[in-house]
């Protein structure tokens, strides 16, 4: 059975449209016209038990609002949902004790106590029995070299610390489901990855069923086998990351040191080049290309150093968020 | 009930933080009412009496008003409609917990701290005020004042959390709650005594629940109110009504919520 099962979920918010200026404050005050805002249209997609999966999308995808929809804080316009089968915005206590969610944004420790009172505070809204309590926080505590932290008032700790007491809140009560959403946003390369091999160790040993959404595409490269990419509020892509750049890179980039200086203009009939001085040259060609381009370019240079390396999945999420937008370009039911 | 005393102890550890802003408030408030005190005792040299009020009456009444506005007077609707217009009220949403119950909890643990200090502020004033203050003549008044305390707080507990969760329906809600409290406030006597006012005045102010927070425990303690019982079950009335008023005034709030978002 699948830990989330989503079908045709829909979330349209109003608002009002209100004209510029005094006059069209005025005005508003009589006739308002709505406005129809789509943030997700009609999406599905399941996960079983224990995955780690990567929501990947620019800002005002629809990310935080599925998010929300599948934590119960927010009711959606059409569809189903159900998660550990239970429907997420019927708020079941029963539901509520066995998933978790964690904003990157948002703050649920007191500001002025250590984060030690605030795990109590969890411990006992949770009903987590004190031994189990003791158990996963020292194994917490441990993962994430927090000891001493622990009795610091949480306004003076940085961000990274921060968040880290903010995932082990959150953890506390051993949730089956976990949210995550930009978990790393705003922390320094460091923290982001302690944040990250924190994220993927307890997914191995708990067998947390993790969906992380994040615009940070080493987030998702580190964590997550499979991806969803979402944009406009529609589900672009649902597979593995290694399909991804399969299916939508179809260049590789060839990086050239010579060993000797060079004209600073490329040789006529050589395509794709993005770089060529005299010292370097940065090739983009097709994949049945580079065999002939490489060939072509050993024997015609004294080469020192020469890579062939695979296009930044980085920049075929770009490429998958130019694509016209109405597109969808799901590739599973 | 497990979860909801740790939210006591864990606000009481938090209040214990601001226990110099909570100082200075009491301070605030001490200067507000020796400034009233001065002006009535200016008005009783050329008056014996005001009203029914003699002047011990008065500042009795008005260091009544201090303790009250302390432990009794509720203002918790400031952090509630910021949780509800920042969104971190999403937080309170997720977790198996009522938050109408849990903000019971923090006003109750909060009125208790600050009712500590206020006492021992209270005391010093008595003392040194000790030829101007009327206290009550028997323990059955003093038992009565102590309860109406508990009721006044109950309600002022529920009238400031139903302001708080304004928020789920107004999007700038600070002036309108300004506007709000000092209303409350007015009719509940903290300002004048209720019955210094006109008639048509008075008769408003008795129909209305508001005047349980301050006026009626003071007119017990100083021995007034010939008979609070009637009073003490309009009060509870009240108190169980809005109780299940809030509850469902939470719940519409949430389908808002629901559909907006923060």
């Amino acid at each position: 059975m699948s830990a989330i099962e989503v079908s045709q979920l829909t979330k349209t918010f109003t608002t009002h449209r209100k004209e510029a200026g005094l006059k069209g404050s005025f005005k508003g005050l009589f006739s308002r016209k709505p406005l129809y805002k789509e943030a997700v249209k009609s999406v599905s997609f399941s996960l079983e038990e224990g995955e780690l999966v990567g929501f990947l999308g620019p800002n005002g995808a629809g990310k935080t609002t599925l998010l929300k929809m599948l934590s119960g804080i927010l009711y959606p316009t059409s569809g189903e949902a159900r998660v550990l089968s239970f429907t997420p915005w019927q708020r079941d206590r029963a539901y509520q004790r066995q998933f978790s969610i964690v904003m990157g944004h948002k703050n649920q420790l007191w500001w002025d106590l250590p984060p030690a009172e605030s795990f109590l505070l969890n411990r006992d809204i949770y009903g987590v029995k004190q031994i189990d309590f003791q158990k996963s926080l020292d194994e917490m505590v441990e993962l994430l070299k927090l000891k001493d932290l622990l009795d610091v008032p949480v306004r003076q700790l940085s961000l990274g610390e921060r968040m880290k007491c903010e995932l082990v809140a959150a953890l506390l009560h051993q949730p089956r489901v976990l949210f995550l959403d930009e978990p790393t946003i705003g922390l320094d390369v460091i923290s982001q990855e302690k944040i990250r091999s924190f994220i993927q160790e307890y997914n191995r040993l708990k067998k947390t069923t993790v969906l992380l959404t994040s615009h940070y595409m080493q987030d998702v490269e580190q964590l997550c086998k499979r991806v969803l990419v979402i944009n406009h509020g529609r589900i672009a892509f649902d597979g593995m990351l290694s399909e991804l750049s399969q299916r939508y890179i179809d260049h590789k980039v060839i990086k050239v040191r010579f060993a000797d200086a060079q004209t600073t203009t490329p040789p006529p009939g050589l395509e794709g080049v993005e770089v060529w001085d005299a010292h370097h040259a940065v090739l983009k060609v097709k994949k049945k290309e580079v065999a002939h381009t490489t060939q072509r370019l050993l024997e015609g240079y004294r080469i020192e150093d020469l890579s062939v390396e695979e296009m930044e999945i980085e920049e075929v999420i770009r490429r998958i968020f130019a694509e016209a937008p109405e597109e969808s370009l799901r590739n599973r039911p | 009930m497990r979860k909801y005393w740790t939210v006591f102890q864990v606000n009481w550890q938090n209040a214990l933080q601001y226990r110099g802003p909570t100082f200075i408030s009491i301070l605030g408030n001490l200067l507000h009412i020796s400034v009233l005190l001065y002006l009535w005792n200016a008005i009783y040299l050329s008056n014996q009496s005001l009203g029914s009020y003699t002047l011990s009456d008065l500042i009795t009444y008005y260091i009544l008003q201090l303790i009250i506005n302390s432990m009794v007077l509720s203002y918790i609707s400031w952090e509630i409609s910021d949780q509800i217009s920042e969104g971190s009220f999403s937080n309170f949403l997720v977790k198996p917990v009522n938050y109408l119950h849990y903000w019971f909890t923090i006003n109750l643990s909060g009125k208790l701290f600050e009712g500590l200090i206020i006492l021992v502020v209270g005391a010093i004033l008595s003392f040194l005020l000790i030829a101007h203050v009327s206290f009550p003549s028997s323990g059955l008044s003093l038992v009565y004042f102590i309860f109406s305390m508990i009721l006044g707080g109950l309600l002022a507990f529920e009238f400031d959390f139903a302001i708080g969760i304004l928020a789920f329906w107004i999007v700038k809600v600070n002036s309108f709650k300004y506007m709000l409290q000092y209303c409350i406030f007015f009719l509940a006597g903290a300002l004048l005594p209720l019955d210094l006012f006109p008639v048509s005045f008075q008769v408003v102010a008795n129909a209305l629940p508001f005047r349980f927070l301050v006026f009626f425990p003071i007119q017990i303690f100083l021995e007034k109110e010939a008979n609070p019982l009637p009073g003490f079950l309009i009060a509870m009335g009240w108190i169980v009504f809005l109780y299940f008023f809030l509850q469902f005034a939470l719940r519409r709030g949430i389908t808002r919520y629901e559909a907006v978002g923060k």
